[in-house]
């Protein structure tokens, strides 16, 4: 009893003493890139689950990007390396396979931050405090906050920016009230958010529905709209969501004219539904995605999707893929006019980035991205309307 | 207005079918099979692979749907929930978890993520009793109440119903009366199988068929239950169209998302007002 | 083979067993010492991290466990109470409490009282209804953050949650670490101490037998709650761990997957046990993440895990080990000593037996009237004998006068005072009894089933209970003097430590009795006891009897074994029907015309007919 007591005495002065070394130890610190590093992209993304066929033609912009950028010299002289890892579209595993590769022998020096903003977030601020840059296609306005986040560049211009075509065309043919539907989920929730303030002060009256992501019908909520009889009716949806909102819409016999967003969009309606059901339909499209405009794209983008293309099929719509290689192609750039390539030097670069005589990234004609504001600043004219065709390569024929 | 109850009541079905699968096998073989709803995914996507991908004729799609699902059904019974048994402990939550995490895996391998059309009926909307309803959701109404019927019946009027009823009341007087305990389990899979493998192409036209859709319809299967009265298969159909209908009407009348929330108070007045369910009492012992 | 190494290795590992009380706490904290040294032993911060979620699984799990492994109720409501925790140091941290000790209290607060108000309201349903509502009602969780307002951050989530603090100095990786050690060492040690403790001993018997439960005066309702109530504490301290890790929190991260993934790593490790949490919440943290191998296979291999965990470790990792051990020690200890020593002459401590009145009392079923106005009497140092034909009320009176029944009409009363269906006011005054079917939990030992009869004696507090304080040690001293001499008295002290479920019949019956004097009870109801017991086990047993009449008991006694009640009943009440036809001492009654009658037309031996079973389980 007495070495048992004794014992047990011991192991809690043992822990308590550690806990008081842990209090004054400190973190290690990192160790500096030589030049002739392979220059080090780590892609976390759910690479398995729903959001896998997105992941793969996401990895599929980064090793397109990668393979031109290496052709002619890499980043700063560094070879890309293009390394993908699987979050399993679990912000806590994103964050330990991140944690693994900031404590490796290698760190990476960009990452490809995860498919949606959960993910994004929760990365966030171990990537801040190690001082890697990084991207995603995330796109909530809490990523875009350059005090916390210093070194992340959003990639996807977020929708109070795109909705702004939907804004200009309801005004445009004089709609008086505009029915939207959407998930009442993380997207849903904000894209609600983002068009009932556009609404705001253009006299447009707003009816809004919102659906449970698991609901497989939705005939009550479109039903609800058509008794309100908007002159347009808005979408934000994707996956089967888009399917029960034209189908719903087919059986209510409701002629109304519909335009679905960026999500509508990329869910790839023509696949889901008959071509009946998507009369009247309209889709915002990124210019890069409508084949209607091709005049209008910017030089490389017809590169681009080759260069994708050999990579493997373009399943979903093709900012999936641009996107991410326009970010290599922008750190390539960047690197070029900082002459340097540890992250404060391209942040900097980024932030204040000249556009060259040939423009190499394919997206948007801008980034416009400053000290203040780290997500992409589009133009009006950037996003298109299109009819819901099939997409091949990514884009509506 | 009307249009929203049909459309109600297609769900009221949707969730009726899957909550009679759960009662076939709690009441024959005495668990509840979390992959039930998962024999519903694969009746949808031999339907796409059958009608969709490779116009194949109706029959043929159908008998494929069912035996596959049957033998899954089989399986399950061998692998997930025979080895278990005696044991007691909910164990079999977390096997059938298991059977069915690995067939909503491999539809996503081998199938993908997204969701895909899939066409068994013509697509023919008619206007009934001055609501707009499609055929197959007709179909999908009609189905449900037949086939609750059908199975209330033979539970109570045929030898091998009336063994499994003995069963889940008293699973140890069944055994020493002669009753064959195992065989019950086996068909109590095989039926509940087969049953979700024959209708899921008919449900795949309403919903797509994709891999999220077993546990999607596992989740409002088990509330059908509950509001029915689990051990009841008329219980099942009152349930599933009671919460079909809640849903629908709510969304449609009070708006937004009250459809579910609608849902979550119908549930919760059974539970504490009538815990054995509407229809249910409660005869089949659930430990 | 495996009896020669048993004999073997046997001593020794009784003799570890004997104090595995003091051995397994000490070895738990030198472990958990080690767990926390490793990041000085040059564990990186990756292993660090896993192992940090592994403990938070593990709480939860450990909530669990306790609510449905110990006291028998499946509802996942823990992931409710991780959220609700980690929601909360979210929500302090931005009004800018970060103080560790201030966040943890208040998240345990939350955690109690979220507990309390969702398990007053689920935990009437139990079973399958209970599991399945419970996973329900965690899809709703999201929908209940977003509901919240931007104060929670919505679907989005919360991010940039700031370090905890400790006096005053933010907390870095490595204290983080040990943090996490420090407060999952510390709840294991809570649950420890309260599962090995009549707390637990009473979940146990809840679990296996609420009619027992309640005849030992354990309010099944209310222990239930305290259970599930108390399970969400860990879950509430593992969400602000979780909160804390990397400063976000989304409702994405409590779902309805996670609440399956509780579910498995509690079944897995084995919901019976404390360290089993650990090893479940390991193999699932551990597994499916280094799944990746298979990669677009991750979800079907997750799933094959699943099945063959389930199949293979249907009792846990933990119950494996505990039953390969069992089966060690009993093929140890057959080899240490032989059957149950006979006893001479039982001797039991003066009992203080009291008046025991029936009157009036009826008790109907639906339309069925069991008991119809039955009045008698039972006094101190008398066997009083209930007998009558299969299903003329026998148990069902006995379990009117253990409180199980609240009758129609009439009272039942002891010494003056009536407790008519007041179980825990029954067994408070001392009504101990017997089963006629033994209940004995299978989970416990031979000690602490004897222990068990004593459950309402000596009331201790929880917090007395946690920290072993004088009190709750005094009590436990008492409980095993009285439950050692109580095995002692009926001859089966050397079975102490034995699992009960590997009892035979015939000491089964023993140990009931053992049971019931333990608790130096006032009326000793014996239903039953003779019925599938030997000639040599029945001498024993009216010894038994015998003594206990004779230390001054009020001794009440069903049974069918009239040679029995012949030889050792002072006065002989006769049922049928539920009325009393006959009462009056032995002799009498086996002279008695209409009693011959009766016994002669029906087969009076050991045979059960369907309405006797009925009433053995009539309590609900």
């Amino acid at each position: 009893m007495k070495i048992t007591r004794l014992l047990a005495a011991g192991a809690m002065s043992a822990i308590a003493a550690l806990a008081l070394a842990a209090c004054s130890s400190g973190s290690a610190g990192s160790d500096a890139a030589e030049a002739s590093d392979p220059f080090r992209v780590v892609a976390i993304l759910p690479m398995t689950g729903p959001l896998s066929k997105q992941s793969e033609v996401q990895v599929n912009g980064l090793k397109a990007s990668a393979k031109i950028v290496n052709a002619d010299g890499g980043i700063g002289g560094r070879d890309v390396e293009v390394k993908v890892l699987d979050s399993k579209l679990d912000p806590t595993e994103a964050v330990t396979l991140l944690q693994e590769e900031i404590n490796s022998d290698t760190p990476p020096d960009y990452v490809w931050a995860g498919a949606t903003s959960n993910e994004a977030l929760a990365m966030l601020p171990a990537l801040s405090s190690a001082g890697i840059l990084s991207g995603s296609t995330a796109a909530d306005i809490k990523i875009n906050n350059p005090e916390l986040y210093p070194y992340h560049f959003g990639m996807q211009s977020a929708n109070n920016q795109n909705y702004q075509a939907f804004v200009d065309y309801a005004k445009n043919k004089g709609f008086k009230k505009v029915g939207f539907i959407s998930a009442n989920d993380a997207l849903g929730t904000y894209n609600h958010s983002a068009i009932t303030e556009m609404l705001a002060n253009t006299g447009i009256e707003l009816v809004t529905q919102s659906y449970d992501t698991t609901a497989t019908d939705l005939t009550a909520p479109m039903d609800a709209l058509k008794a309100a009889d908007p002159d347009v009716l808005f979408a934000s949806s994707y996956g089967s969501g888009v399917g029960y909102i034209f189908d719903a819409r087919q059986k209510l016999d409701w002629d109304v004219p519909v335009v679905g967003d960026n999500a509508v969009g990329g869910s790839n309606p023509a696949a889901i539904v008959a071509p009946e059901a998507l009369k009247g339909v309209q889709l915002l499209s990124p210019l890069v995605s409508a084949t209607a405009h091709k005049d209008e794209w910017l030089p490389d983008t017809q590169k681009m999707i080759d260069a994708i293309s050999a990579e493997g099929d373009i399943s979903q719509i093709v900012t999936q893929a641009s996107l991410p290689y326009d970010a290599l192609q922008l750190l390539a750039l960047a690197a070029k006019q900082a002459s340097a390539t540890d992250a404060d030097a391209l942040k900097g670069a980024l932030e204040g980035l000249k556009t060259p005589d040939h423009v190499t990234w394919t997206s948007y004609p801008a980034y416009g991205f400053s000290p203040e504001n780290h997500f992409p600043k589009i133009e009006s004219g950037y996003i298109v309307f299109t009819g819901a065709t099939k997409l091949v390569n990514g884009q509506f024929q | 207005m009307m249009t929203t109850l049909w459309a109600g009541l297609t769900m009221g079905a949707i969730y009726a079918i899957v909550a009679i699968g759960y009662n076939i096998t709690l009441t024959l073989t005495g668990v509840i099979n979390f992959a039930n709803a998962q024999f519903v995914m694969i009746g949808a996507f031999v339907a796409y692979w059958g009608l969709t991908q490779n116009d194949l004729p109706l029959p043929l799609v159908l008998l494929v749907a069912v035996i596959l699902s049957a033998l899954v059904g089989i399986l399950t019974e061998l692998i997930a929930i025979r080895p278990l048994r005696n044991r007691g402990g909910h164990t079999e939550l977390v096997t059938t978890l298991g059977v069915s995490t690995v067939i909503a895996g491999l539809a996503l391998v081998v199938f993908g993520p997204d969701p895909v059309p899939v066409n068994v009926v013509p697509t023919e909307t008619f206007n009934v009793l001055g609501g707009q309803v499609r055929l197959n959701e007709l179909l999908l109404i009609l189905v449900a109440a037949v086939a609750a019927l059908a199975v209330h019946w033979w539970m109570h009027r045929s030898k091998l119903g009336l063994a499994g009823l003995a069963r889940a009341e008293d699973p140890e007087a069944a055994s020493i009366r002669g009753i064959n305990v195992k065989g019950l389990a086996i068909l109590g899979l095989v039926l509940a199988g087969a049953f979700g493998g024959l209708i899921g192409p008919l449900v795949a036209q309403k919903t797509f068929a994709v891999a999220t859709l077993g546990l999607v319809l596992a989740l409002k299967g088990f509330v059908a239950m509950a509001v029915g009265g689990v051990g009841s298969i008329l219980g099942s159909l009152v349930g599933g169209l009671i919460v079909g209908l809640v849903e629908a009407l709510a969304a449609r009348s009070i708006g937004n998302d009250f459809g579910e929330i609608a849902v979550v108070v119908v549930l919760l007045a059974v539970l504490l007002l009538r815990p054995t369910g509407v229809v249910g009492r409660g005869q089949v012992r659930l430990v | 083979m495996f009896d020669s190494i048993a004999r073997m290795i046997g001593r020794p590992l009784l003799a570890v067993n004997r104090r595995w009380n003091v051995l397994g706490p000490v070895l738990a904290l030198l472990l958990a010492a080690f767990v926390a040294a490793l990041p000085w032993l040059g564990l990186d911060i990756g292993w660090q991290r896993q192992i940090i979620l592994i403990a938070v699984l593990a709480l939860v799990v450990s909530g669990l466990n306790l609510s449905f492994g110990y006291a028998g109720e499946l509802a996942l409501g823990q992931v409710f109470m991780y959220a609700a925790g980690a929601y909360t140091a979210g929500w302090l941290g931005k009004q800018g409490v970060t103080n560790i000790v201030v966040v943890l209290v208040v998240a345990i607060v939350a955690a109690l009282l979220l507990g309390v108000i969702t398990g007053a309201a689920g935990l009437r349903l139990g079973g399958w209804m209970l599991a399945l509502t419970s996973l329900f009602f965690i899809t709703l969780i999201p929908r209940v953050v977003n509901l919240m307002g931007d104060e929670l951050g919505g679907f989005a989530g919360m991010a940039g949650i700031s370090r905890p603090t400790l006096f005053g100095e933010p907390m870095k990786n490595t204290a983080f670490y040990l943090l996490v050690i420090i407060c999952s060492a510390l709840w294991i040690a809570v649950m420890r101490n309260l599962v090995k403790s009549r707390e637990g001993t009473a979940f146990l018997v809840l679990k296996e037998s609420p009619v027992l439960a309640r005849t030992l005066g354990v309010s099944v309702y209310r222990t239930k709650l305290r259970a599930y109530a108390l399970g969400g504490v860990p879950a509430g301290i593992a969400g602000v761990l979780y909160a804390y890790l990397d400063g976000y929190v989304s409702p994405g991260a409590f779902t309805f997957e996670l609440g399956l993934i509780v579910l498995a790593a509690g079944i897995l490790g084995g919901v019976l046990s404390i360290y089993g949490a650990i090893l479940g919440a390991a193999v699932l943290q551990l597994g499916p993440a280094r799944l990746s191998v298979f990669d677009t296979y991750a979800e079907v291999a997750y799933g094959v895990l699943l099945i063959v965990g389930g199949v293979l470790l249907s009792m846990g990792i933990a119950g494996i080990g505990h039953r390969f051990m069992n089966r060690l020690l009993a093929a140890a200890r057959h080899d240490a000593d032989a059957a149950p020593e006979a006893v001479a002459k039982p001797e039991f401590a003066a009992l203080n037996g009291k008046q025991l009145e029936v009157s009036g009392v009826v008790v109907r079923f639906g339309g069925f009237t069991a008991l119809d106005g039955v009045s008698m009497q039972a006094k101190p140092g008398e066997i009083t004998a209930l007998i009558g034909p299969n299903g003329s009320g026998k148990t069902t009176l006995l379990n009117a006068i253990s409180g199980l029944i609240v009758p129609k009409d009439g009272e039942v009363s002891l010494d003056g005072t009536v407790f008519n269906g007041d179980p825990k006011l029954a067994a408070g005054s001392g009504i101990a009894r017997t089963f006629q079917t033994p209940l004995i939990p299978s989970t416990l030992t031979v000690h602490e089933v004897a222990a068990s009869g004593r459950l309402l004696r000596g009331k201790t507090t929880f917090v007395e209970t946690v920290l072993r304080l004088p009190r709750y040690r005094r009590a436990r001293i008492a409980d095993r003097i009285a439950a050692g001499d109580a095995l002692a008295a009926v001859g089966i002290s050397s079975l102490a430590d034995a699992q009960a479920s590997t009892l035979p019949l015939g000491t089964r019956r023993l140990l009931e009795f053992a049971r019931a004097i333990a608790n130096e009870p006032s009326v000793l109801l014996l239903d039953e006891v003779a019925s599938g017991l030997d000639e040599n086990e029945l001498k024993e047993l009216a010894a038994l009897i015998r003594g206990a009449r004779d230390a001054g008991a009020t001794v009440v006694l069903v049974e069918h074994n009239f040679e029995l009640v012949r030889q050792i009943s002072d006065h002989v009440v006769v049922l049928a029907e539920g009325k009393i036809i006959a009462q009056g001492d032995a002799g009498t009654i086996a002279s008695d015309e209409r009693v011959v009658n009766l016994y002669l037309g029906a087969d009076i031996m050991h045979a059960h007919s369907r309405d006797d079973v009925a009433e053995g389980a009539v309590a609900p």
